[in-house]
């Protein structure tokens, strides 16, 4: 019997060994999320460091290829943490644009669609999911740069946002523009599970 | 052996179901939501009187405001009040933190130079009333050349203290009260006189652009430089960084060591004049 169960075990562990491996976002470590307007008189830019979420891959690491098809990310950010360097400006963005009392986080959910080996330990990644803002949910694929530094993933990248997609009114007062697209650049970690947790 | 490959199947069955249920179950959200900061009123002043907010860290807020000497009830030709002369006041703000601003001021009254500090106390998320309390002290020197007197003389200083205590009624209704102390109330005296005066003001919030205003700044004890008490009224239109305050009063004067003092026009239809105040709020 208690072979069986040493069996078992042996078993559960190498298979949990061979499945997915899943990532959060490294909460300790440095992160930055920042939305940059450049609209035509005032550029301004919001940034935040309160991104998070995590990533399941179905291998230990990343691999280049196209075989993510049972891979799951979600991140999402905290949108009462924008700064845009103004007091007065990030309580219009909060409460007037994108009600965050309602709406308090950006979130981005789907899968890995690819990887391209852009180095040893790098990838280009093609992520595609849902994006929602301002509770409005529009389809969003976006390209990622992943590195791996220890047994951390460095994940940067840019894409942009058109805010009228998202129902959020773009403000054209004199002194307040927005501009109708705004790029969001991401910067942060990826921390195995199991050290996340630690 | 066919044995142990069957229990090596379930076992890596099992592992597999649990690694599918497993879609992320084992994240938290590492901290909750952020709360945003409690702002009562949206700017750091109604019309004279201060509000208990402040900038932010780094930001700075250049002031320009005017009050026209010619009454609106002056008519065509004085184009209702808005030919002049006017008082002007030019003012630069800073916050090093989020709670304490520090401006520099001059009205062209008297070459009046304030320079005050405005420090937030408390807040409270308290229902149904929230709380905003601040001090704001400063100092004022009148700069213009007397015939009796050098510029340095000390009967051209003034000082005062402010308690400043902001709530909010629902979402839309601000209030505030301000009692103030003021050192040196009439410049042109010999005796430096002192005077407390209590401000009230408050502001009803109309849309996210458009919002009225209005205060009152009884003096209560002390001795009277002015007789009539200064009272105002307007409209505040905010943007992404500018505050546009467009108002009627019967007091032309701006820096607190002057509006403290009381006027000299009795507040009614005749008596009133325009006035307006801009702010620009720049990110450092």
């Amino acid at each position: 019997m208690s072979k069986s169960i040493l069996i078992i075990a042996w078993g559960i562990v190498s298979a949990a060994a061979a499945s997915a491996g899943e990532y959060h976002v490294d909460t300790t470590a440095a992160r930055m999320v920042k939305f940059i307007s450049d609209a035509p008189l005032e550029n301004f830019d919001g940034t935040t460091s309160r991104i998070d979420g995590f990533a399941i891959i179905p291998f230990d690491t990343l691999q280049a290829g196209t075989g993510y098809d049972s891979s799951k990310f979600y991140f999402e950010v905290d949108l009462n943490a924008l700064d845009t360097g103004i007091g007065l400006r990030n309580r219009h963005m909060r409460e007037n644009y994108l009600e965050t009392g309602q709406f308090p986080f950006a979130q981005f959910a789907g899968r890995i669609s690819d990887a391209v080996r852009e180095a040893d330990s790098a990838f280009h990644l093609t992520i595609a999911g849902g994006m929602t803002i301002h509770g409005v949910k529009q389809p969003k694929s976006a390209a990622i740069l992943a590195a791996k530094e220890g047994s951390r993933y460095h994940v940067r990248g840019q894409f942009p946002v058109a805010l009228p997609d998202y129902k959020i009114k773009v403000p054209k007062l004199m002194f307040m523009k927005i501009s109708d697209t705004v790029q969001v650049q991401l910067d942060f970690y990826l921390l195995p599970a199991a050290a996340a947790k630690d | 052996m066919r044995k142990l490959i069957v229990i090596s199947a379930l076992a890596a069955l099992l592992a597999s179901s649990a690694s599918a249920q497993d879609t992320g179950a084992g994240w938290k959200r590492a901290s909750p939501p952020t709360q945003p900061p409690l702002r009562l009123f949206h700017s750091t002043q109604a019309i004279s009187l201060p509000t208990a907010e402040t900038l932010g860290r780094n930001v700075l807020q250049f002031e320009i405001s005017h009050r026209f000497y010619p009454r609106f009830s002056d008519g065509f030709d004085y184009l209702y009040g808005l030919d002049g002369p006017a008082l002007m006041r030019l003012g630069l703000g800073f916050s090093p933190t989020d709670r304490l601003v520090i401006t520099l001021a001059r009205s062209n009254f008297g070459g009046n130079v304030d320079l005050q500090g405005k420090y937030e106390l408390l807040r409270l998320r308290s229902t149904p009333l929230p709380l905003k309390a601040a001090v704001q002290a400063g100092g004022a020197w009148n700069t213009q050349k007397q015939a009796d007197r050098a510029r340095g003389d000390s009967r051209n200083f003034q000082c005062y203290i402010q308690g400043i205590v902001n709530t909010m009624i629902g979402k839309r209704v601000a209030l505030g009260v301000v009692p103030s102390y003021l050192h040196n109330s009439s410049v042109n005296t010999e005796k430096k006189e002192n005077l407390f005066a209590v401000g009230l003001h408050g502001q009803v919030y109309l849309n996210q652009v458009l919002s009225v205003i209005a205060e009152w700044t009884p003096q209560v004890s002390g001795t009277e430089v002015m007789r009539h008490r200064p009272a105002s009224f307007g409209l505040e239109l905010e943007t992404g960084g500018h505050f546009f305050k467009l108002v009627a009063t019967n007091s032309v004067y701006l820096n607190p060591a002057q509006y403290l003092a009381g006027t000299e026009n009795v507040f009614g239809a005749r008596e009133l004049r325009f006035g307006f105040l801009i702010t620009r709020l720049l990110r450092t």
